[in-house]
């Protein structure tokens, strides 16, 4: 391994400073959150999809399975990032633009699509979800592009324009699917990692300005999208309606209480709760476990965080900080956002609950920007990190 | 940068901040609250009722039991698309029109029932189907394994397994089982999870009928054979135990399947014999004349005026078919004279005659076990004008029911001691302990022992030969009747012009009756009288029952050793089993008796219809007596060898 690295770091060497990156050892804190995050989703997932598919596929392990193919084909993902230096990351860039591009552009041709609305693409009989795999592809090439530039970001034009459009086109597309809540999020990881790289803030606001019009058309075009505004805005209107599946959340977290009901003895998971396996999984969570696991949870997001943005910060490139920093941000603003939707903070988006949440695509981008995020982890040198 | 990265972590951290304490705020604060909510939720609770209680004749034969079934029902919405190409299979299974599958998997409703109570083997075919969006329940159905016998008696229960008619309904409390509830939870689709007790139990009480499937059977036989020959509309039996007043049959005609109620007419479902009245006619005259002598207004000897065929009262004459000038009291009920039952009736006067006839339990209800009884019509002592006294002498102007008929009798038949008839012996429970019983209830001594030993001797003369109810004499036993022929009343008022009820009711063995049987034939075509229609009916039933009970004979009567060795009936009514077999159990005669009658047979005939028939048919009649036919017999005349047929003619009311 070691001498492998050592070929690679020689093949691949940071651009500016031509010398190969020292390579320590992972950084054990954010792999253990992960760990225990990614045992958290196995243990929910089982638990609330095992009725569900007995009832309606008669096979009560149908999701399980489905979702330990994808857990394997994201731990693989998360082992070849890890065994890579970040300089090769950065030759992934275009291709996974363009591999996200082609993909989102397919999900809205007609016969490509699969299901209601446009958001998955059909590979015999394995469903993909090209938003998804959009969100990494974003990160890893905001970080590339943004360090290209990172001296010419002052300007609106030459610096974040092209990073603009790019981005802007896949939220584009996402949008068009539509998923609404895809595109906020693709649009918050652009602002945060333009913010992270430096943009000035005369830009930022106007940005923010610019987003937030697009985002009160979004929500104003449609009209369920208009009617979750409004349950969140009074939360206790149309419990049969919109406002039933947050009601239902929270009676879940009612029950669980402070000590949760146990392991497996969920009650809401059976068919009160919509989407218990995906999106509302931390109800469940919340019902079977109570506020101790729930805390867990948040801390555990936290722990990544933290040890993540410690990352970005003390990384020795500008690509690599920029990196860790956008897939920090991606895995835990999105679980925030997806937790502050379950228990009522937010209106209700559709963002899955990162390494949880059973959804094959979402768990295999989170794991190869995870496994990038613990490559990069590997580089932090304590010496750098002492005096940058 | 590192500053720009800090703020970005103190902005996440503060979010997760908010999201901990949100968490913290809907435990703790609102917790309780939101916990009640979710367990009433899940909270399910469900009657679980256990298996429906069979119904057993006295000798513990099922009539009637339940079994485990299923009903099916539907999603519709959530049907597979191709259900399309499954409907004739369901058709097929179900044995139900293709086009009720299709409009019932076509349903706009979230919910449909595909088909209630389905047996459990029918159920496993569907359920192999694997049709999504299709599914079951577990239920009971109730089976009625004779299919049509004794079906008035039984009721017939509804999809819920509650009884809606006779014993169902009656006995609907102990049959039903003692209701207990299941407490568990239910999903989010309203299907029970984690149900804690329930299930299906067995059936905690068993109802004893006091009827005798094989005399059930007799009755239902031959009434249906009077009724196929008299081509009527209608007809019903009742043998009642005058000892007890346990109902040992009750059998009506038009009947219907319980299994399958929905297919008949509400009218046939009903139970006739104690929901419908008629008017008694001559019948009566011995509830009359009991009364008379219990009085000691007149004796069998007394002589009555009969006026020679007419009697004014007021503006009103009354007739006899065959005008009589003196009778005696005992004649007087064996011509069956209206005239004379007239004259007895002014001499007992009509307030003792009404009392008389509600002490026999006229125009109350019987009390017995069944629901929907009625009171019959008798009209109130007020309403009594000296013509209603003449014509409730003879029958007419007062309504009974079959039931109140019977009881009546009984009384008679039980030295005047009337009593409260009943259908259920008891309940019992599966260890074998009675939870309720019922036997004889004695209500009053109607009139005196003496007198009733008086009246069955008159009432035996009745059908000695010259009686009108010769037709009912049993070789071997002593037997006492009356027969009655009244003329259905009309619904718009007044009578029917065509229509007449004839009856019989009569008692055996005289010296102490073991059995009391009335049969009543609705509207006979070929004939109209009681003693011609109605009391072979009783013969063939007296007979056969007198056999399967094994009475012996009366003294000084020949008893016929033909029978008592070997009975000509006892009918095992069909098994269980074979009657869940395609071949229909059907309680109507063999058709055999009906052969003879079509070119000559008079019997029951007018003078006029007989003489018709005769020429249409090229016969030689020569007829004595005027009335209707009630005997023929063929002579040939010793010149020409030519065949005539000598009818004797008779009068019957």
């Amino acid at each position: 391994m070691k001498m492998l690295d050592a070929r690679l770091s020689g093949l691949f060497t940071d651009a500016r400073t031509a010398q190969p990156l020292q390579c320590g050892p992972v950084d054990s804190w954010l792999l253990g959150a992960v760990l225990l995050l990614l045992l958290s989703g196995e243990l929910f997932v089982l638990n609330t999809t095992y009725f569900y598919a007995f009832d309606r596929f008669d096979d009560a392990y149908l999701f399980v399975r489905k979702h330990n193919l994808a857990l394997v084909i994201g731990c693989l993902g998360c082992l070849v990032a890890l065994a890579l230096p970040s300089t090769v990351f950065r030759t992934l860039a275009y291709p996974a633009l363009i591999g996200a591009f082609v993909s989102l552009c397919l999900v809205l041709l007609p016969g490509f699509s699969h299901g209601n609305v446009q958001r998955w693409l059909s590979f015999g009989g394995l469903n993909f979800q090209p938003s998804e795999f959009a969100k990494g592809a974003v990160v890893l090439y905001l970080a590339y592009a943004l360090a290209k530039k990172a001296d010419r970001l002052h300007s609106f034009v030459y610096g974040l324009l092209p990073s603009l459009l790019v981005v802007g086109c896949v939220v584009a597309l996402i949008a068009l699917e539509p998923d609404l809540g895809g595109a906020v999020f693709i649009s918050l990881l652009l602002a945060a990692v333009l913010f992270a790289a430096g943009a000035r803030g005369r830009h930022l606001a106007v940005l923010a300005g610019v987003g937030l019009l697009c985002l009160s058309y979004g929500v104003l075009s449609a009209e369920y999208r208009t009617d979750r505004f409004l349950t969140f805005l009074d939360q206790s209107a149309d419990l049969q309606g919109e406002g039933y599946q947050l009601d239902q959340s929270r009676l879940a977290f009612g029950a669980g209480g402070v000590s949760g009901v146990g392991l497996g003895e969920s009650r809401q998971k059976m068919f009160y709760l919509p989407e218990a396996h995906t999106d509302f999984i931390f109800a469940v969570i919340g019902e079977e476990t109570g506020l101790w696991g729930t805390t867990g949870i948040v801390l555990l997001f936290g722990l990544f965080g933290a040890r993540g943005l410690r990352v970005a910060a003390y990384h020795p490139t500008q690509f690599g900080r920029l990196l860790a920093f956008g897939c920090t941000f991606f895995i835990v603003c999105q679980a925030g956002i997806n937790m502050a939707v379950v228990i009522g903070l937010l209106p209700i988006t559709g963002l899955p609950l990162p390494f949880v949440s059973y959804g094959g695509s979402a768990l295999v981008s989170s794991l190869f920007c995870t496994g990038m995020l613990l490559r990069l982890s590997r580089e932090v040198q304590l010496g750098e990190e002492a005096h940058a | 940068m590192s500053g720009r990265i800090g703020l970005v972590a103190g902005m996440l951290g503060v979010g997760l901040l908010l999201i901990v304490a949100r968490l913290v705020h809907l435990t703790v604060v609102q917790g309780d609250t939101l916990a009640q909510r979710a367990a009433r939720q899940h909270r399910h609770r469900e009657t679980v009722t256990p298996q429906r209680g069979a119904i057993v004749d006295r000798n513990g034969r099922r009539l009637a039991f339940s079994v485990g079934a299923e009903s099916l029902y539907v999603h519709p919405a959530k049907l597979p698309t191709d259900v399309e190409d499954m409907i004739p299979a369901l058709a097929q299974h179900l044995s139900l029109p293709a086009q009720q599958v299709d409009a019932i998997l076509h349903s706009s409703k979230p919910f449909v029932w595909l088909k209630r109570g389905v047996f459990p083997q029918e159920a496993s075919q569907i359920k192999a189907l694997r049709v999504s969006g299709l599914d079951s329940k577990s239920t009971q159905r109730r089976v009625y394994p004779y299919r049509t016998l004794a079906a008035p008696l039984l009721g017939f229960v509804n999809v819920d397994a509650k009884g809606l008619e006779g014993v169902e309904k009656a006995y609907n409390h102990y049959l039903l089982g003692p209701v207990s509830h299941t407490l568990g939870e239910r999903d989010g689709r309203q299907r029970a999870i984690l149900i804690r007790g329930g299930g299906q139990q067995p059936e905690t009480f068993r109802v004893r009928l006091t009827l005798d499937t094989t005399l059930q059977y007799v009755a239902e036989r031959e009434l249906n054979r009077a009724v196929q020959h008299s081509r009527a509309a209608a007809g019903s039996v009742i043998i009642l135990d005058p000892q007890t007043f346990a109902i040992l049959a009750l059998a009506q005609v038009p009947a219907f399947d319980p299994n399958m109620p929905g297919y008949f007419p509400p009218d046939t479902r009903r139970n006739r014999v104690i929901s419908d009245y008629y008017e008694p006619g001559s019948t009566l005259k011995a509830l009359l004349v009991a009364a008379a002598l219990d009085t000691g207004q007149v004796s069998e000897t007394d002589p009555i005026f009969c006026e020679h065929g007419a009697y004014r009262v007021g503006r009103h004459t009354i007739h006899d078919v065959h005008p009589y000038g003196e009778l005696s009291v005992d004649r007087v009920l064996t011509k069956s004279s209206n005239i004379g039952a007239a004259k007895i009736g002014q001499l007992l006067g009509k307030e003792r005659y009404y009392d008389y006839l509600r002490a026999f339990g006229l125009g109350q209800k019987t009390g017995v076990d069944l629901p929907g009884e009625i009171n019959g019509n008798l009209p109130s002592l007020r309403a009594w004008s000296r013509i209603k006294l003449v014509t409730v002498s003879f029958g007419q102007g007062v309504a009974v029911t079959p039931l109140q008929l019977a009881c009546a009798y009984a009384a008679l038949a039980n030295d005047g001691m009337l009593m409260r008839p009943y259908v259920v012996s008891d309940v019992v429970t599966r260890t074998g302990e009675v939870v309720h019983a019922n036997g004889p209830t004695p209500l009053r001594q109607v009139i005196q022992p003496e007198t009733a030993r008086r009246i069955r001797t008159l009432l035996e003369h009745v059908v000695e030969p010259g009686g009108t109810g010769r037709r009912a004499h049993i070789q071997g036993f002593r037997v006492a009747g009356k027969t009655g022929t009244s003329q259905k009343s009309d619904p718009r008022g007044g009578y029917s012009e065509t229509g007449r009820i004839a009856s019989f009711i009569g008692m055996v063995p005289a010296e102490q009756p073991r059995l009391v049987i009335l049969a009543v034939i609705d509207e006979p075509q070929t004939a109209t009288y009681g003693g011609t229609v109605a009391a072979p009916v009783f013969q063939a039933i007296a007979r056969q029952a007198l056999t399967y009970l094994g009475v012996a004979g009366s003294a000084g009567e020949g008893v016929d050793i033909q029978w008592a060795a070997r009975p000509p009936v006892s009918p095992a009514p069909p098994s269980a089993e074979s009657a869940f077999s395609s071949e229909a159990y059907d309680a109507g005669g063999d058709g055999s008796s009906a052969d003879r009658s079509e070119v000559d047979d008079f019997i029951g005939l007018s003078l006029r219809a007989a003489m018709r028939k005769a020429s249409a048919n090229g016969l030689r009649v020569v007829a004595h007596g005027s009335g209707y036919v009630t005997g023929q017999r063929v002579r040939n005349k010793a010149q020409t060898g030519e065949a005539v047929y000598e009818l004797r003619l008779e009068a019957d009311w």
